[in-house]
Parts: C-alpha cells; sequence; structure tokens
C-alpha cells in the first residue's frame, strides 16, 4: 500500500486503529514485565527485515517469493510484541526505503500487523494448533494463506473506499485475491519450514518467551467492537457522498449508476434472489419502506453500523466456537 | 555484478545516516517540525481531486527548492523514487480501462482514467519526495526522539532504537550466509524454499541467540526495564516557527488558490 493510493480519510482511521492498538499493544507486554522481551523484539525485528530481503525461487514459475513475517513473529515471541515489532520494521521501511509511506503506514500496519497478530493468530492458528499440535505444517500453511487473503482484502477496500482506482470492486477482487492465494500457499510454506527448523535447532526457547495472553482477548473483543462500529459508521458516511467504484466507473460508462438490467434470465434471478436476501440494498433502508422514509439521511451510517456488526459476529462467533472447542477438551 | 536488496539495504542505511550530518536548510529545523509538515504536505497533496495535475505543479517546486536548499542530491532522491513501488503502477494503468470520461489534463484533452493515472502518478513522486528528505536531512535516533513528542508509546520507540541499532548488523550477518550459500550452489543465486528456510531458520536462530547475549550484557550493566533516554534533540527555536509557519501558509495558500 502506497501513500498515492489512499485519501487522507481512509489513511486517517487507520492511522487512528494502528496507533490504538500500538497504545493496546504496549500495555499488554508493560503489565508481563518481561525485560528479556525489549531486546528481543529488537534483533528478531532486525531479522524480519533481512529475512523478507532475501528470495527463494517459486517451483514450475521462474518467479520468486519471500515472507511477510507477521505470522512467523506472532508465533515465535507471541502477539502484542509481535505486532510492536511489525509497526517497527514496516517504520522503518517506510522512513527508509520510502516503501509505503507516512499516511500509508496505519493501513500498512493494520493489514500486515492488525489482521496477523490480532486475528489469524490469536483467532484461528493458536486455537487450532493446541487442539491439532501434529497439523501445525498444515494450520500455519493456511493461517498464512488467510492473512493474506484478508491483508489483500484490506488493500482493495481501502484503495476503492479511498477513490483511488476506477477499477471496479467485483475485477479488483478477482484480480488480487487469486494472486495473494499462491503467494499466500508459497510464503505459508516457507514459514512452516523456518518454524520446524527452528524448533529444531532452538528447542524450547520459544515457549518461554511468547507472552499469555490470559484475560486480554475479551477486552480485546471489545475494543474491535468499537473499533468496527466507529469505523462502519465513519467510512459509511464518507461513502454515501461518493458512489463506490463499481458504481461509478458504470455510471461514467452508460450515463446511470445502477446497470440495467437486461434479458438474461440468469441476472434477473439473481437480482430477485439479491433484492430478496439483501435487507440493506445499496447499504441503505430499502426505499420506501418506513424506515427508508423516517431515517434516510441516517441510513448508509445505520447500514455501516449493522455491516460491521455482522461481521464481527461471524467473526466472533467462529472465535467462540473454536474456544469453547478448546476448553472442552 | 547486480547487487542484492540486503547490499541495496546497506547502503541505503549508510548513505541517509551520512547525508542527516551534512549542513543546509532542513538540516537546522528540529525534528518534530519536520514530521509535522511531512504528514500535513502528504495530506495537502492526497486531498487533491482524482483527476487534478497543474494544481500540484506549486508541490514541487515547494520540495525543489527545499532539496536544494538542504543540499541533498537531486539524482539520488530520483534514484530512490523510481526505486519503490511498481504497485502503485499497476494499480493505476488499470483507471484507463475502465474511466473514459472526457477531461482536459495539463491543458490536453484526453480520457478520465489518463488523468487520473497522471494524477497518481504526480501525487505518488510528491509523498515519496517528501519522506525522503526528512530522513535525509534527520537521523533516525533523531525522528524516532521527535516521535515522542507526538505521544509514541516508550516501548515502542525503544524497539525503534533497538531495531535500527541492530539492524545493519543482523542485515550483514544475513549477506554473509547467503554469500556463503551461493559459493556452495556453484553461482546459482535462487534458492529453493527448503534452502531458503534453513538459510533463514539459522539467520532466526543466530539472532536469538545474539538477544540473550545482549541482554545479558544490559543486565550486567544495571538494566531494570527502562531505557534512559540519551538522544539529544535541541529545543524548537525562532527559525523552526518561522519555517513552520511559512510551510503551513504554503500549504494551504496552494491547495485553496487556483495558479492558472
Amino acid at each position: 500500500m502506497a501513500d498515492a493510493l489512499i485519501s487522507p480519510e481512509v489513511g486517517g482511521v487507520l492511522w487512528a486503529v494502528s496507533a490504538a492498538t500500538a497504545v493496546y499493544a504496549a500495555r499488554q507486554i508493560a503489565k508481563d514485565k518481561d525485560s528479556k522481551i525489549i531486546p528481543l523484539m529488537g534483533v528478531i525485528g532486525a531479522f524480519i527485515f533481512a529475512a523478507q530481503m532475501i528470495n527463494f525461487s517459486i517451483p514450475l514459475t521462474g518467479s520468486s517469493g519471500h515472507i511477510g513475517g507477521g505470522l512467523l513473529l506472532a508465533i515465535l515471541i507471541g502477539p502484542h510484541a509481535a505486532f510492536l515489532t511489525m509497526f517497527s520494521v514496516l517504520g522503518v521501511q517506510a522512513l527508509f526505503f520510502a516503501d509505503g509511506g507516512l499516511l500509508a503506514l496505519g493501513c500498512n500496519v493494520f493489514n500486515m500487523g492488525v489482521i496477523t497478530c490480532y486475528f489469524v493468530y490469536p483467532f484461528i492458528y493458536k486455537p487450532l494448533v493446541e487442539r491439532m499440535p501434529k497439523m501445525r505444517f498444515v494450520i500455519t500453511v493456511f493461517a498464512a494463506v488467510l492473512g493474506l487473503q484478508l491483508g489483500a482484502f484490506g488493500v482493495v477496500t481501502q484503495t476503492l473506499l479511498s477513490g483511488i482506482s476506477a477499477l471496479p470492486f467485483s475485477k479488483f477482487v478477482i484480480l488480487m485475491q487469486p494472486i495473494h492465494l499462491a503467494i499466500g500457499l508459497v510464503e505459508g510454506i516457507a514459514t512452516a519450514l523456518i518454524l520446524e527448523f527452528v524448533y529444531k535447532a532452538a528447542p524450547g526457547y520459544f515457549k518461554a518467551n511468547a507472552p499469555t495472553q490470559g484475560s486480554a482477548i475479551p477486552k480485546l473483543v471489545l475494543s474491535f467492537a468499537v473499533m468496527a462500529v466507529v469505523c462502519g459508521g465513519l467510512i459509511s458516511y464518507f461513502a454515501s457522498s461518493h458512489p463506490d467504484g463499481l458504481e461509478w466507473a458504470i455510471g461514467k460508462t452508460i450515463g446511470s449508476e445502477e446497470l440495467v438490467a437486461g434479458d438474461s434470465k440468469i441476472i434477473a434471478t439473481a437480482s430477485d434472489l439479491q433484492s430478496k436476501s439483501a435487507f440493506l440494498p445499496d447499504y441503505s433502508f430499502s426505499e420506501g419502506s418506513a424506515f427508508g422514509e423516517k431515517f434516510g439521511l441516517f441510513g448508509t451510517g445505520f447500514a455501516g453500523l449493522v455491516g460491521g456488526g455482522i461481521v464481527l459476529l461471524l467473526a466472533g462467533g467462529t472465535g467462540f466456537f473454536l474456544l469453547r472447542g478448546r476448553r472442552s477438551e | 555484478m547486480k547487487i542484492s536488496a540486503l547490499e541495496r539495504a546497506i547502503l541505503v542505511i549508510d548513505s541517509f545516516g551520512k547525508s542527516a550530518e551534512t549542513s543546509g536548510l532542513l538540516q537546522g529545523i528540529s525534528a518534530e517540525v519536520k514530521i509535522f509538515l511531512t504528514f500535513l504536505f502528504t495530506v495537502t497533496v492526497l486531498s487533491f481531486g482524482r483527476y487534478d495535475g497543474v494544481a500540484l505543479v506549486p508541490f514541487f517546486m515547494m520540495l525543489a527548492f527545499l532539496t536544494a536548499a538542504s543540499r541533498i542530491s537531486f539524482m539520488r532522491i530520483f534514484l530512490r523514487i523510481g526505486a519503490v513501488s511498481p504497485f502503485v503502477i499497476f494499480i493505476g494503468i488499470l483507471n484507463p480501462l475502465f474511466d473514459h470520461t472526457n477531461v482536459i489534463f495539463f491543458g490536453i484533452e484526453t480520457t478520465g482514467g489518463w488523468a487520473s493515472f497522471f494524477s497518481i502518478i504526480l501525487k505518488f513522486i510528491l509523498t515519496v519526495w517528501c519522506s525522503l528528505l526528512l530522513i535525509s536531512t534527520t537521523g533516525f535516533q533523531v525522528i524516532v526522539k521527535g516521535l515522542k513528542t507526538f505521544k509514541i508509546p516508550q516501548i515502542l520507540a525503544n524497539q525503534f532504537y533497538f531495531l535500527f541499532r541492530y539492524i545493519r548488523l543482523i542485515l550483514k550477518e544475513a549477506l554473509t550466509l547467503k554469500r556463503a550459500r551461493e559459493a556452495r550452489l556453484s553461482g546459482e543465486r535462487k534458492f529453493d524454499v527448503r534452502l531458503f528456510a534453513n538459510l533463514v531458520g539459522t539467520l532466526a536462530v543466530r539472532s536469538i541467540k545474539r538477544a540473550d547475549v545482549i541482554y545479558n550484557a544490559m543486565l550486567a550493566r544495571g538494566f531494570d526495564g527502562d531505557i534512559p533516554d540519551v538522544h539529544k534533540s535541541r529545543r524548537a527555536g525562532v527559525a523552526d516557527f518561522l519555517f513552520l509557519f511559512l510551510s503551513i501558509f504554503c500549504c494551504i495558500f496552494f491547495r485553496f488558490v487556483s495558479i492558472y
């Protein structure tokens, strides 16, 4: 992600989220009172920085790949220390190598740090590995793929919300997600192999270093809930006055913001199915509904809140299900 | 011989450290003021519309003046800009395929897609140039010290110091490992994923052991969890405030007053 691809509003909101997460992570590390983590974070950050610059060949393609490092860090030193380390590595890349830029740093920290350290690691990797330790290799690959998919989706969403790319949403997603699926698979395998090597060469070292999470999770879930609600509401408010990329591009091409349904039966059926299942069509209350007439202006913000809530419930539900499964064992 | 990313990283870190020690206009301004202005400049540039082009010209003039007055090599700045982010071009180049609105860009009638593509490139050059000016005229440690004025957590500031202290060392170590491996591969420069994992795994273990040694050395010197701040930064003076107000005025003026 780079400065030139984001608007100040999106950059600002993501900076606020990343900065709040950094304050939270710093407090958690201070609470652990493990002073050994301080030099370890510095040196391992330098290690990740160097490791990202070594390429390996991807079989059958002739191209090369490298690791991102967020997941590897979270597994090795725990999510809080990993998050701050990623923050510093991305910060140095933005400052020294002008890779990304200062305003886009918030987006990059969110896409590569918050998602990996505070979603993929605690809710996917950790519970799964604890339940099925023998499947660690596969779970690592899966977690790396998921982390990169979510990160790529973050880039798509942030670029489109900024109104920079004229690429329609669906085409942007189709372009980005499969590329990152392939990259994620390769990165996942590399990460899993590095972990196997480290566990063999320095056995038992990291368990002692990884800070425990304990009661931090409920607080974190609560803070994410607040962030989701604030972001959903705020971004939707800004989005309401600017049509999304797809509608904008179509609008410019054919002079109307909505596609005119043709004769195709598939389009008619799909559109019918969508209008029945979507209770907030076009992210607002249905036209003509009593709610719509009453709260027209607030409809878009409300839709953002509800959408954010649904995503949060789905993600939280998955995490809760996994945690409950683990506890019952 | 083509230099590797690791070698380039070491060269970049060394070269920026040196240019911050030279004398010039921006080198004399306090880090806090420069950090604030870098953000202000970036936000101002990015707040322009998707088809804006001519309106960005005064911002190029501002940066050109500051680069010359700070005695920073234009060639080095542009080489660094050229070296980063093909991703921006990749995303931008798709705009002409989807946006066929008629717009005037720099007096030429063209499509909205091309106008927005070139606008992205211009904004990209401006924002990267501005960040490069910040790091070229301010030492990394001084920037971190400046960031503390903006209330970044102490532990994150320490992390930046530690990372900066060890980054060159670990990069050198990685380069040594990589060269040794390449020598044994008879000139083949690319590793398969297993070789890569073994090399990076070795680097990880060495880094961890180094961290252990550093921690013990710190304990021996009375480390109790807090790191005293030894990086002095001078207080902002009249010149700093003058520069700050002049820059804010320029940003606001060129943002809202049309020059053509």
